[in-house]
């Protein structure tokens, strides 16, 4: 894996984290909430290397 | 029926069998023309007019024919006049020659007396020599008018079949009329007259037609003409 | 427990019921083996990563079979699954690798050449994940690909692709087609590699002869069709005109253009002194305007809506009702390389290559495809590889 590859999935791993953070952090808005773990499925099945 | 009655009856079935053999006599087509194998002289030049693959069919034709020949997809006047060799030019980017004629029996600069056009436009082919279909067709009419003038007899071939045609004033279509109306002689696919055009051209330019069922049937042909 | 924390574990339960849901069939896609019984004509199976060593244990290597004849001769490369959503080429390079016997010669086999690509989906576009061909003993199962490399061995594609060595600016998603990647750098992205491992394979082994299997749409003017450069042309012509009276089937020859870079029709011609030819064989599965995109459509071709085009003149192949079956194409691409191989060899006598064992269109159209494979679970362990 070259240098730039492993740059994006350290990348990828922060952006779900900030995703996963958020989802946390959301007290009100249900939509949100669902708006965060859709967007984290594609992130998360790159880092477990799915898809 | 009075004589005078029997007598007009007469002369107008004789003037119809003289019509009717009248016009069988202008419009039936000379004896040999359909289906007649001229003859035709090495050496022999091949060249394009369209810059569709159907120029490399010919060559391959040819080979298998076991007759050796001279190629180049635009040729130029001055080339075709240096005869055998063609003037020593050599292949570039967008420009093919290749030079198979026997020299030892046609040494270079030696007339050509057949030449072989293949008829077939490609867009890439031409795109990738630089012409246009307006500027392909003039160079393929200024070739012929020099075939013409130096009395080399011309060969029109079309293997290229119903993808070979298109309708009328297509860049194909185009092709076949720069070149077949000037044909010595016409080589066709019937896939290639499935609707009659290069039986219409010989019937009016009484240029002997033959068509096989494939392009490979060219190489009993081209012996014949050749050999 | 609070009503926000309630929700919040129900839609992460859903959210992970929906990774597993989608994701585990992609997994299992992913790792699904495909076997391949070598017939009696292989001498040697070996990785493409002995060309380039930084192709090792990556999903990009690739298996190599080598079926060496008794007699030296010339040497032939023959690639499938360049693009591994045209599965026409990989079943007559498996059907090739099951039952050819070589008597003159070598050939180089490369079922999977863009082995990321095998192990890729395009579920966005409806493509199944799998298709099964029907045989004597069962159903051979196979892994339906992508057209390109997977993200997961390359990443990230730039904005354009530019190709070494000409720079000639391509589409950023072509880094991970092998079609666009030739000849290949050893230090270039992963799919360049795996083009130069492939260069070096015929440099080495001064090969002949490389013929790339593919499939195109209907649609496109570039189908049904063998592409060759200059060099590559007159055997190219003499092919089509044979098939054509001989086998009754078309196989018009284009011309391989010389400022389109990354071919392999192109590129081995420019970067070695082996002659390519790229074949097409018409898949209309791949064609835009179908109905769904099902595994009938990829196995019969038969469409309403590209039988309606058909009628309109739109398509560049002569198609009906009986669609474009796989046995044509695969039919198609046997006949094809086994007549490129006589042509050849009768113009290089010293350098020919015999085969034999290898079905041809009329075989093929007669008996279907899946008549040619060999039951896995009854060969020789030692004889079965994985794809």
């Amino acid at each position: 894996m070259g240098v730039i590859m492993l740059l994006y999935y350290v990348i990828t791993a922060f952006i779900a984290g900030l995703l996963l953070w958020n989802f946390a952090c959301e007290k009100k808005s249900v939509n949100d909430m669902i708006l965060y773990l859709l967007v984290l499925i594609p992130l998360v099945l790159r880092l477990l290397s799915v898809k | 029926m009075s004589p005078l009655t029997k007598g007009v009856a007469a002369m107008k079935k004789t003037l119809f069998a003289l019509a009717t053999a009248a016009l069988v006599i202008v419009f039936a087509p000379p004896a040999g023309s359909q289906g007649q194998i001229p003859k035709a002289q090495l050496p022999v030049l091949t060249i394009s007019a369209g810059q569709s693959n159907d120029a490399n069919t010919v060559n391959a034709v040819l080979e298998e024919a076991g007759i050796l020949y001279d190629y180049c997809d635009v040729p130029t006047v001055e080339m075709l006049n240096a005869g055998v060799g063609l003037a020593g030019k050599k292949s570039a980017e967008g420009f093919h020659v290749e030079s198979y004629t026997d020299t030892a029996k046609y040494p270079k600069g030696t007339p050509y007396k057949t030449v072989i056009i293949a008829i077939g436009a490609s867009l890439k082919g031409m795109g990738a020599s630089g012409l246009t279909v307006d500027a392909e067709e003039a160079r393929v009419r200024k070739i012929i008018d020099a075939c013409k003038k130096k009395k080399i007899f011309l060969i029109a071939v079309h293997p290229g079949g119903e993808a070979g045609r298109g309708p009328s004033g297509s860049d194909n279509e185009r092709m076949i009329d720069a070149v077949a109306p000037f044909a010595d002689f016409l080589i066709v696919t019937k896939d290639s007259n499935k609707d009659g055009r290069f039986t219409k051209v010989a019937a009016l330019t009484k240029a002997p037609l033959i068509q096989v069922d494939y392009a490979l049937g060219m190489v009993d042909i081209l012996k014949k003409v050749f050999i | 427990m609070t009503r926000e924390r309630w929700i919040k574990s129900i839609l992460a339960v859903l959210a992970v019921l929906l990774m597993l849901a989608g994701g585990l069939p992609l997994a299992r896609h992913r790792h699904a083996q495909v076997p391949v019984v070598a017939g009696p004509g292989v001498t040697n199976v070996i990785k493409l990563s002995e060309f380039l060593p930084a192709l090792r244990g990556t999903m990009a290597d690739t298996n190599v079979y080598v079926l060496e004849g008794q007699e030296p001769g010339g040497k032939v490369l023959v690639m499938a699954n360049t693009h591994a959503n045209e599965p026409a080429g990989l079943l007559a390079a498996l059907i090739m690798i099951e039952n050819a016997v070589v008597e003159k010669g070598t050939l180089y086999m490369i079922p999977e050449f863009n082995a990321s690509a095998g192990r890729n989906t395009k579920p966005g576009d409806g493509y199944p994940l799998y298709f099964d061909i029907p045989t004597e003993w069962g159903h051979k199962r196979f892994r339906m690909g992508n057209r390109d490399a997977s993200p997961l061995e390359q990443w990230p594609d730039p904005d354009v692709y530019i190709h070494y060595p000409d720079r000639q600016s391509l589409s950023f998603n072509d880094v991970r087609n092998t079609n666009r990647t030739w000849p290949g750098r050893p230090d270039g992205p992963r799919m360049e590699q795996v083009t130069f491992a492939a260069m070096e394979l015929m440099r080495k082994n001064k090969v002949n002869i490389a013929i790339d299997m593919h499939g195109a749409e209907t649609m496109f003017p570039v189908t049904n069709c063998i592409v060759a450069p200059i060099k590559s042309s007159k055997i190219a012509t003499l092919v089509s005109m044979t098939v054509k009276a001989m086998e009754g089937f078309d196989n018009h020859v284009e011309p391989s253009p010389q400022n389109f870079r990354g071919l392999s029709h192109r590129e081995i011609g420019d970067f070695s002194d082996t002659l390519p030819f790229l074949l097409e064989a018409p898949i209309p599965f791949l064609d835009q305007p179908t109905g769904p995109k099902t595994t009938q459509l990829l196995l019969d071709g038969k469409d309403a809506f590209l039988l309606s085009l058909s009628k309109k003149k739109k398509l560049f192949v002569p198609y009906d009702e009986n669609g474009w079956p796989m046995e044509k194409r695969v039919g198609q691409h046997c006949s094809v390389t086994l007549e490129i191989l006589k042509q050849y060899s009768k113009k290089n006598p010293e350098t020919a290559v015999r085969v034999r064992g290898v079905p041809k269109y009329a075989g093929l159209v007669k008996n279907g495809v899946g008549h040619y494979f060999h039951d896995p679970s009854k060969a020789e362990k030692k004889s079965v590889f994985y794809e």
